[in-house]
């Protein structure tokens, strides 16, 4: 096992001769002294077994069809044997989900994970945030219940903002003029190859995370620490820890605060003739919403939603400065904070009613979001770069 | 050989014998032979019902027949009445099984807002949830009739209810529980403040069955976590001072 040089001997190492050494370099994997935040990459990563199992699961018993898609998830609710806590583990787990993929994109922000030589990891991480987010809106369709309805006719709704082409795209992607049966059926089929796109796309993350190696928070401090471990075991069991806190939250969240997420409306089957009083999106979606609505224009709102998320994706070029960690860069540490407090304004924006005061607190955080990202991150990095002295420092890690 | 054998089972029956009818005997020398009483069984203490339980009788006598409850079917009952002849019998009664949701007992919306002064008795598969007030405002409500005060009128089929979400106190549902309208098995007194907390107890379960399963699950796993997070803490510790 400890010797790389020794030929392959058992029955399947001799069939898959890459198997043992693959083993070999995810055991003894370098990593540099990272704190906790880098065990939410594991969190994720189970968090995301549980929902894909628990939503094959689901999958068995659900129907979607319009007339029968509200009852077949209340007879998985009281029918199915354990119908309802897989149920619960799937509906639940989305939320954990998406905390954990918050945390772990707020702390490679916050520790400069983003810069060379790491920006496929970035960015094949936020394809995957695109991913989840897509797969999360149309999974909340499935049930038909009012809100699952009316979010989904707010949302799709927001296509129709493109000029020119967007009603026609809307019918196109729709199937029909309303949201109805066609629809429900492609978000369930949306909903379920997403789960297995995923999947590849983690293992995509994880490849391009193995070439480069995980980053060090401790490089830009006075006493930068070189010293790396092998994931083996150290790192195994601080990932299993962790995780053990993680499903603990989750177990929490699931079997005693159901009521915490769960919307009330959505227990009602959804009826194209009846607006609930507020349609509000479920938190981790939350924050576009409120962008949607904090712009007057339409078509303003969904380029703005959408430019929102594509400067994360050029944010490597944005900030090419060699620091890393915020924590010892002032301005990016105050600019950070400032966008980490933005975003849950947005979030509790987009769950409130559309009063002016949130309307305003949402131009006020989204203005935060673009400056940081547009405007501080650009000039800091070109003035600590000229501190340095050279600009091409940036690509060393 | 023999007669010692038999001698002995003789003393044994007699001894047996004896001390079987031994307090029969001694009770009959003392006190005079009184007749043998045809009195019913001394009444075993029947097992006392959960409130949820009290609630499926007053829904299926007094609820049900105005209000579906169509998310739930007539065999979804089972955790609160074990006895599948009586939901068969139940079900049979409203012309269903019990793989049929429990459905309105009205053909149509118009006949079940006509029969209701004017308003549709609204499906209680999750009112506890969806209801504003929630199990509290369902427990006042229902014992929260009272007469018309003077100086109010009231049109035909209205009810005054101070605490019902409705107009001016003029609610559309005809009061629907009346003191000792049931006959509780378990002998709980059928008042009208018990008879709405029992139901709301069982509205709740109808929204929320699972409800104790999940604590006690939820407990469970939370005490695996607990210990599993303390070997893996200690695992961590040892390793974090090894390497």
């Amino acid at each position: 096992m400890n010797d790389n040089t020794t030929p392959s001997t058992g029955w399947l190492s001799t069939r898959l001769p890459f198997l043992r050494p693959l083993c070999q370099h995810m055991a003894r994997f370098p990593m540099p002294p990272v704190n906790l935040f880098w065990t939410l990459g594991a969190c994720l990563l189970v968090a995301f077994g549980l929902m894909f199992v628990s939503g094959l699961f689901l999958s068995l018993h659900y129907q979607p069809d319009l007339s029968q898609a509200f009852d077949s998830v209340e007879a998985i609710e009281r029918r199915v044997p354990s119908g309802w806590i897989i149920r619960s583990i799937h509906t639940g787990g989305v939320s954990m989900l998406f905390a954990a993929l918050y945390l772990h994109v707020g702390r490679g922000l916050w520790y400069g994970s983003y810069k060379a030589p790491r920006e496929l990891v970035w960015l094949s991480g936020l394809f995957m945030m695109l991913l989840f987010m897509t797969t999360a809106f149309a999974g909340y369709v499935l049930p038909w219940g009012q809100m699952s309805y009316w979010g989904a006719t707010v949302i799709t709704h927001a296509v129709e903002a493109i000029p020119g082409i967007g009603h026609g795209l809307l019918v196109y992607l729709l199937g029909e003029d309303t949201l109805g049966g066609i629809a429900l059926h492609r978000f369930f089929i949306l909903h379920f190859t997403l789960g297995f796109i995923i999947a590849t796309v983690i293992g995509l993350h994880v490849l391009c995370l193995h070439g480069t190696g995980s980053s060090n928070p401790t490089l830009d401090s006075p006493r930068p620490d070189h010293t790396t471990r092998p994931f083996a075991p150290f790192y195994v069991v601080k990932d299993c820890l962790a995780v053990c806190v993680f499903l603990a939250l989750f177990a929490v969240l699931i079997f005693f605060l159901p009521d915490l997420l769960g919307k009330l409306d959505n227990v009602i089957l959804a009826n194209p003739l009846k607006t609930p009083a507020d349609i509000t999106p479920e938190w981790y979606l939350a924050p576009w919403f409120a962008m949607l609505r904090a712009i007057p224009s339409r078509l303003g709102g969904l380029i703005a939603a959408a430019a929102s998320l594509l400067v994360l994706f050029v944010l490597p070029w944005l900030d090419r400065s060699p620091r890393h960690n915020a924590t010892y860069r002032p301005l990016v540490r105050a600019g950070m904070g400032l966008f980490f407090i933005a975003f849950i304004t947005l979030i509790l924006a987009g769950m409130h009613g559309a009063t002016p005061l949130w309307v305003w607190l949402s131009r006020g955080a989204m203005l935060v979001w673009f400056l940081v990202f547009l405007v501080l991150l650009p000039v800091t990095s070109y003035r600590e770069r000229q501190m340095t002295g050279s600009s091409t420092q940036g690509e060393t890690s | 050989m023999k007669l010692l054998r038999s001698f002995l089972t003789g003393t044994a029956l007699l001894v047996s014998f004896s001390l079987t009818s031994l307090p029969a005997h001694a009770s009959s020398t003392d006190e005079p032979i009184v007749p043998i009483q045809k009195s019913p069984p001394p009444a075993e203490p029947l097992p006392p019902m959960r409130p949820e339980e009290r609630g499926l009788m007053i829904f299926q006598q007094v609820c049900s027949s105005c209000h579906s409850m169509e998310r739930a079917h007539y065999g979804d009952m089972i955790g609160l009445q074990p006895s599948v002849t009586a939901l068969q019998h139940w079900a049979q009664q409203r012309h269903a099984g019990l793989e049929s949701p429990i459905a309105s007992p009205y053909p149509s919306v118009a006949v079940g807002k006509a029969n209701n002064g004017g308003d549709y008795p609204p499906d209680l598969s999750h009112i506890a949830r969806t209801i504003r007030g929630g199990p509290d405002y369902i427990r006042q409500m229902l014992a929260g009739y009272r007469p018309v005060p003077p100086g109010v009128t009231l049109a035909p089929n209205t009810y005054y209810n101070p605490i019902a979400l409705t107009h001016h106190h003029k609610f559309k549902m005809r009061p629907p529980l009346h003191e000792g309208m049931i006959t509780f098995p378990d002998g709980t007194k059928a008042t009208i403040p018990q008879m709405a907390s029992d139901v709301t107890a069982f509205l709740q379960w109808a929204d929320d069955s699972h409800r104790s399963t999940r604590h006690f699950i939820g407990t469970a796993v939370l005490l695996y976590f607990a210990l599993l997070g303390g070997v893996l803490l200690a695992l961590w510790r040892l390793l974090k001072r090894t390497a």
